[in-house]
């Protein structure tokens, strides 16, 4: 997929922005505070509906200005191409109103929008994926099968519920307002859609694994091996879903009176991990930066990889500043795997490393 | 700020209190009735009085009802040993508009939520464990909506009922489409969620 025609209005720092874009390699160059990073979160706000950077729609809007409007013009390998609109409208002191707009028509779903456009952002802040804690590498696991799979959205937010549901219960079975017969049912809920997201999981790490091994590999041009190993925090013996359930009541059996004197739910994918090793070690322990740093990078390449291989397209790329800390070769190197894909926008405050072929080049002047 | 004359402020205050409709919407209909001739207004104001007063809960499954029973309890060419749950009122008209349900109903009165506080005494669970004994009900269809509470209802009927009636039938269908789902992506899910849910043959 890649993006056609860009315009940003009161967006950021930008006032107003029409920009054609030719598939290929494009490049966004111009100095710090210059509103790179702001063109490739108004591309995320239109295939996401948010931002990558923060939870405010409202902080997009360009200060002193009421409303910000962002068009772009999506062509997939087939059909007609996707016109999107997104308008954030400030209302007094409170959140930004957000209008979306699909080919004319008022919003679909977030899940239907995730669907839809299929968008790899890379950005510095990557290496957390790598570097912090597991909460991080769930929510990278959540967006890549929510891109995947239709029902993966549906059934993570009607586990998250019925975790709600149950940990309300379980603080009222404290102080014996609740029964077993009372929270049954709700586990039955969770215990059936958590299952779910654990194979979903198990497929997605199965399918990431090798490529990202791969990717790694050849990025480091070292030895050391990079694997990916998804823990469940229910394990079960065999990979089925009545397996999965099974396991699941068990571990919860084991910690049932543990819930109880917590008054939540202890046990299920909510806490699962999804382990990084380097060399058969945590990376995000003993790993080096630049070993973080090029495995955060392989991660998200192999993702890439799995969403072009399952909707036969590759994704729309979008590269924020992540080359500056690798050295010329990796950098080309970089582009070269990402070359691959149908777009790549690219910011970059400094410049692009020799050898490689840009398709379109736009200079933002400084502040 | 210029407000309007208080009559006026009042119906625009009812209307926006409304499900669905907004400031602009509530004054658009104000004024409607405003430029209409006064019996207009003053139709819609009895009958709407009226509501209340010409409305009750059918005596057996819990439906509107301008009598004791409501049309569907009191039309005696209904299967009597099949009884269909739903959560509400509204879902029951659904059916009806399907035409091809022919037994009784059972509006629960919602759906189990914890969070929102709702228990099972809270719905008429009490009055349908109740009624398949009287009626000796052969076969109890959970028709509660799709969503994760739907289910959850269903499923806490499901061993109610099979605890004090284990003679009956239970089948589950999922009505409607969840709540905010739009149809697009709906239907995706339920397509997938059709596949998944697949019976050998
Ligand atoms: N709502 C807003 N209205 C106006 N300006 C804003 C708004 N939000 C952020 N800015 C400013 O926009 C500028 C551009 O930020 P952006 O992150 O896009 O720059 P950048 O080109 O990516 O810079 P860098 O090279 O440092 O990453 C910043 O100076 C910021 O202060
Ligand atoms: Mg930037
Ligand atoms: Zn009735």
């Amino acid at each position: 997929m890649h993006v056609t025609r860009l315009s940003l209005s009161q967006f950021r720092c930008h006032d107003r922005l029409e920009l054609a874009l030719p598939p290929g390699l494009n490049v966004f160059v111009g100095p710090n505070a210059s509103g790179k990073t702001s063109l490739l979160e108004a591309v995320t706000l239109l295939v996401s509906g948010r931002s990558p950077r923060t939870n405010w729609l409202r902080e997009m809007i360009r200060w002193g200005a009421d409303q910000a409007r962002v068009e772009g013009v999506f062509a997939g390998a087939t059909g007609s191409p996707d016109e999107v609109t997104v308008t954030l409208t400030r209302s007094g002191s409170g959140e930004a109103q957000r209008d979306l707009c699909l080919n004319g028509a008022p919003p679909a779903s977030v899940g239907a929008w995730l669907q839809r456009l299929p968008v790899v952002l890379f950005e510095p802040d990557d290496l957390q994926l790598v570097k912090a804690g597991a909460k991080g590498r769930r929510r990278f696991i959540n967006m890549a099968l929510a891109g995947l799979r239709p029902l993966y959205l549906d059934d993570l937010l009607r586990y998250r519920r019925a975790v709600q549901h149950r940990n309300e219960l379980l603080k009222q079975a404290a102080r014996g307002r609740a029964s077993g017969e009372d929270l049954a049912p709700w586990t039955a809920q969770m215990v059936r859609a958590g299952a779910q997201l654990m194979a979903d999981r198990e497929w997605l790490v199965e399918h990431l694994g090798p490529r990202a091994a791969a990717l790694y590999a050849d990025l480091s041009g070292g030895t050391e091996a990079l694997e990916l190993r998804y823990r469940p925090n229910v394990q079960a013996e065999e990979e089925g879903l009545p397996e999965r359930m099974q396991a699941f009541y068990e571990a919860l059996e084991a910690a049932a009176t543990w819930e109880l004197r917590r008054g939540s739910t202890q046990v299920g994918p909510h806490r699962d991990e999804l382990l990084v090793l380097i060399g058969g070690k945590p990376a995000r322990d003993f790993g080096s930066q630049g070993q973080q740093r090029t495995a955060a990078l392989a991660l998200k390449l192999a993702q890439a990889q799995v969403l072009t291989a399952s909707r036969g397209e590759p994704p729309l790329v979008l590269l924020d500043d992540c080359l500056s800390e690798l050295d010329g070769s990796r950098q080309r190197h970089v582009l070269e795997l990402v070359g691959q894909f149908d777009q790549l926008l690219l910011t970059t405050a400094g410049e692009v490393p020799a050898g490689v072929e840009v398709a379109h080049q736009v200079v933002l002047p400084p502040a | 700020m210029l407000r309007y004359p208080a009559p006026l402020e009042r119906v625009i205050e009812e209307f926006e209190r409304l499900p669905g409709i907004g400031p602009k919407s509530a004054q658009r209909l104000a004024f409607f009735l405003l430029s209409r001739p006064r019996d207009q207004a003053q139709a819609l104001g009895e009958t709407v009085l009226l509501l209340h007063e010409g409305i009750q809960p059918c005596a057996e499954c819990g439906n509107y009802a301008a009598a004791r029973l409501c049309p569907v309890c009191a039309d005696d060419t209904r299967d009597k040993l099949v009884l269909c749950v739903v959560e509400t009122a509204t879902d029951l008209m659904a059916l009806e508009r399907a035409g091809e349900y022919r037994g009784l109903y059972h509006v629960l009165g919602g759906a189990l939520s914890p969070l929102a506080g709702v228990g099972p005494a809270e719905l008429r669970i009490g009055e349908l464990l109740e009624r398949v004994q009287r009626y000796g009900t052969e076969e109890v269809i959970l028709a509660t909506s799709p969503t994760v509470e739907g289910d959850a209802t269903a499923e806490f009927l499901r061993q109610r009922l099979s605890a004090t009636a284990p003679q009956v039938k239970i089948s589950r269908i999922a009505l409607g489409l969840p709540v905010g789902a739009d149809m697009d992506y709906a239907d995706q899910v339920t397509l997938a969620r059709a596949l998944r849910g697949r019976t050998p043959m």
